[in-house]
């Protein structure tokens, strides 16, 4: 609960950044699409839901966000966390969830066996699901690396410990950050993903359950995979 | 006074009473279905973004021909004479008005290129950002930083590093630093070997079960690939998509004339000599995955307009019928009323591909054959973009792929397919001038697709948030 919670409020700050507002999506175009995002058809719907508040500063009217496709999710986990491509995701240690299994909803398309011949053009409600299960495989896989040693990421953590200090976990915090979303923490975000180092319950997280919780969190933000 | 039936005569079924209502009232709406409107209507409007190069879609007045949207329909009751003749005054007397009702006028939608019969499409131009500097991004200018992030998830599949991002940061010219790294994602692996694949399935159109290695195999969609990656690449003239007498072996080379397959169908070959070569439009595969065992390739010649040209005659677009077609020269019936809306366009589209063979026949699948046709070559007149192909069975394919990589819809197609993918959606019509652009310095450039893709990521469109 507590995980998810600060997920989403992190997410969401960082998506009011990222996203540099969208209040009116002002746009039904018509065309074609191509490629990833090729997809021909008409052109974008009214947006829904709940208007941002009042940005501090001028945010972009074209509310354009593009959607990262599943090769270069795959390519940015790999990089990030020093992984080989079969080492991230397999569906029964077999199938790769970015090639087989979750193909589709990570915004690629299979012309050969499924005769898909375009992507899909916009994320779809389970786009999520597969996105976090292929970050959360990543993340377990490159903590039970460092634990097993030597570390590669997980460099300012002892991942053996039952518990981690703010020092070393802002540390792995920034280390994080710079690898899964290639800039910097903001000082808010920093104070509030330190909360995971907390079990909601006054109890201490393991270093290795941190590693792998602030993985999760970080590698999941919206920006991660809009752009 | 009542008619009596005899006993052989039977009521109509209650159920074939609706159909033949409806029979009757598509037989009346045909008669609003006018062929010849795209290009009238062009005529009248060809500075239109719809216009452009070409005639627009018959979807600008109909939901599906013969049947009339409410533009359509504004039009058509505007209409005081012969359609032909009044077609001039009715459009400027509806220009005024808002027939869908979307709060742009038929005027104003045609100028901006959205659709004035349909409420769904239609386009306000985004208002200037206001505010304090975003921390983020450089939004309503060119922001090089955005764009960096851009250029390497397309064309490198993969997001700048932290150092990557901090180095381009300190760059003292971002952007001649931003064409360098383009330069290197174009001659990337995920480019040469997936980006330009996915780009090129809608047009190749694979089958893993018929391919070679499949459980059936009749082709291999490989050689169509390797082209298609080819021709877009390095400094080549991307006519050759269409135009390329050779084709590209596994290994990367250039291999000129036959090869052979296996079996008498030459299976996984490419049996066409090259001086019936026409690019992508005459592979084996191709061939055989769009022709089968038509005697006269619709299915491929449309599939060639669609994926080369960006017209697609099942959504009536690129209709310039040809008088006196169809002539339904296979009896397959396409000379009915109903059918002559496409069909006298796309017949003579599809006259000089009926020379090569579809799966199976003398020569093997995808052959080229003199006497294939079961007509004589002067019964019909084979026609793309208004021009006439001559000598179809001695040249085959070949003029109709010199007419169409010379056209401006073969440019507009290949920026727009560039465009897409960049941006990830469908071109929005303030965009519409920028595309127009790119597609036109494509005369300049050579038709180099690299020479495309290093304007394109300079243009608003692509790096303004």
């Amino acid at each position: 609960m507590l995980r998810r919670s600060i997920r989403t409020a992190v997410a969401a700050s960082v998506l009011a950044v990222v996203v540099v507002g969208c209040p009116d999506p002002p746009v039904v175009g018509e065309g074609e699409g191509e490629g990833e995002g090729e997809g021909e058809g008409e052109g974008e719907g009214e947006g829904e839901g709940e208007p941002l508040p009042p940005a501090p500063f001028a945010i972009s009217t074209k509310a354009e966000v593009a959607w990262k496709r599943h090769r270069a999710v795959e390519n940015d986990l790999l990089d990030a966390l020093a992984l080989q491509k079969g080492e991230l995701c397999n569906e029964l240690g077999i199938f790769s969830c970015i090639d087989f299994v979750h193909t589709v909803p990570l915004g690629g398309n299979d012309p050969f066996v499924k005769s898909q011949y375009e992507p899909l053009s916009s994320p779809t409600v389970t786009s999520p699901v597969a996105l976090e299960r292929v970050v959360l495989s990543g993340c377990i896989a490159r903590v039970d690396k460092d634990v097993a040693g030597p570390a590669v990421v997980f460099t300012t953590l002892a991942l053996g410990a039952s518990s981690v200090d703010d020092t070393e976990a802002e540390a792995t915090l920034d280390l994080l950050a710079r690898r899964l979303l290639r800039r910097d923490l903001a000082d808010d975000e920093r104070v509030r993903l330190l909360d995971l180092t907390d079990d909601g319950a006054g109890g201490a997280v393991s270093a290795r359950d941190f590693a792998v919780l602030a993985c999760v969190t970080i590698g999941t933000m919206a920006e991660t995979v809009l752009y | 006074m009542r008619h009596h039936r005899g006993p052989h005569h039977r009521a109509l079924p209650t159920t074939l009473a609706p159909l033949l209502l409806l029979g009757l009232l598509l037989t009346a709406l045909s008669a609003t279905a006018k062929p010849v409107g795209p290009r009238l209507y062009c005529a009248h409007y060809p500075e239109a973004p719809a216009c452009r190069g070409f005639v627009v879609s018959c979807t600008q007045c109909h939901t599906a021909a013969p049947t009339l949207n409410r533009y359509g329909s504004d039009v058509s009751a505007a209409l005081t004479g012969a359609y032909e003749d009044t077609l001039d005054e009715a459009l400027v007397a509806v220009e005024g008005l808002d027939s869908d009702g979307d709060g742009l006028t038929n005027l104003e939608e045609i100028v901006l290129g959205t659709r004035p019969g349909d409420a769904t499409s239609h386009f306000t131009a985004p208002a200037a950002p206001v505010g304090a500097d975003n921390p983020g991004f450089a939004v309503g200018s060119y922001d090089a930083a955005f764009a960096h992030r851009r250029v390497r998830i397309a064309y490198c599949g993969r997001s700048p590093s932290y150092d990557e991002v901090q180095a381009f940061a300190q760059a003292p010219d971002q952007q001649q630093a931003l064409h360098t790294i383009l330069d290197q994602c174009l001659e990337s692996a995920y480019w040469t070997r997936e980006g330009l694949a996915r780009l090129a399935d809608k047009r190749i159109r694979p089958l893993q079960a018929i391919n070679v290695g499949g459980g059936i195999p009749l082709a291999d969609s490989a050689w169509d690939y390797r082209l298609f990656v080819h021709a877009l690449t390095g400094d080549r003239d991307a006519r050759d998509l269409l135009r390329a007498e050779y084709h590209i072996a596994a290994d990367g080379s250039v291999v000129e004339g036959v090869i052979a397959g296996s079996g008498g169908d030459q299976t996984g070959g490419q049996p066409v000599p090259a001086n019936k070569r026409a690019g992508m439009i005459t592979t084996q595969w191709f061939m055989m995955i769009n022709t089968m065992f038509s005697e006269l390739p619709r299915t491929t010649a449309a599939q060639a307009y669609r994926a080369y040209l960006g017209q697609d005659i099942a959504r009536t677009e690129g209709l310039l019928p040809v008088v006196g077609e169809p002539k339904d020269i296979d009896n397959k019936g396409v000379d009915q009323e109903t059918c002559t809306f496409c069909h006298a366009t796309l017949d003579p589209l599809s006259y000089a591909f009926a020379y090569y063979n579809g799966i199976g026949g003398p020569g093997g699948t995808g052959a080229y054959r003199a006497n294939r046709p079961s007509w004589q070559p002067s019964a019909v007149e084979a026609v793309l973009l208004d021009q006439r192909l001559t000598d179809i069975a001695t040249d085959g394919v070949t003029g109709w792929a010199d007419i169409a990589a010379d056209s401006p819809l073969f440019r507009q197609n290949l920026a727009s397919m560039f465009l897409v993918h960049a941006l990830g959606r469908a071109v929005r019509p303030d965009e519409f001038d920028e595309l127009q652009d790119l597609a036109d310095r494509l005369v300049d450039d050579g038709y180099q697709a690299r020479a495309l893709l290093h304007r394109l990521i300079d243009t608003d469109a692509f790096g303004v948030p």
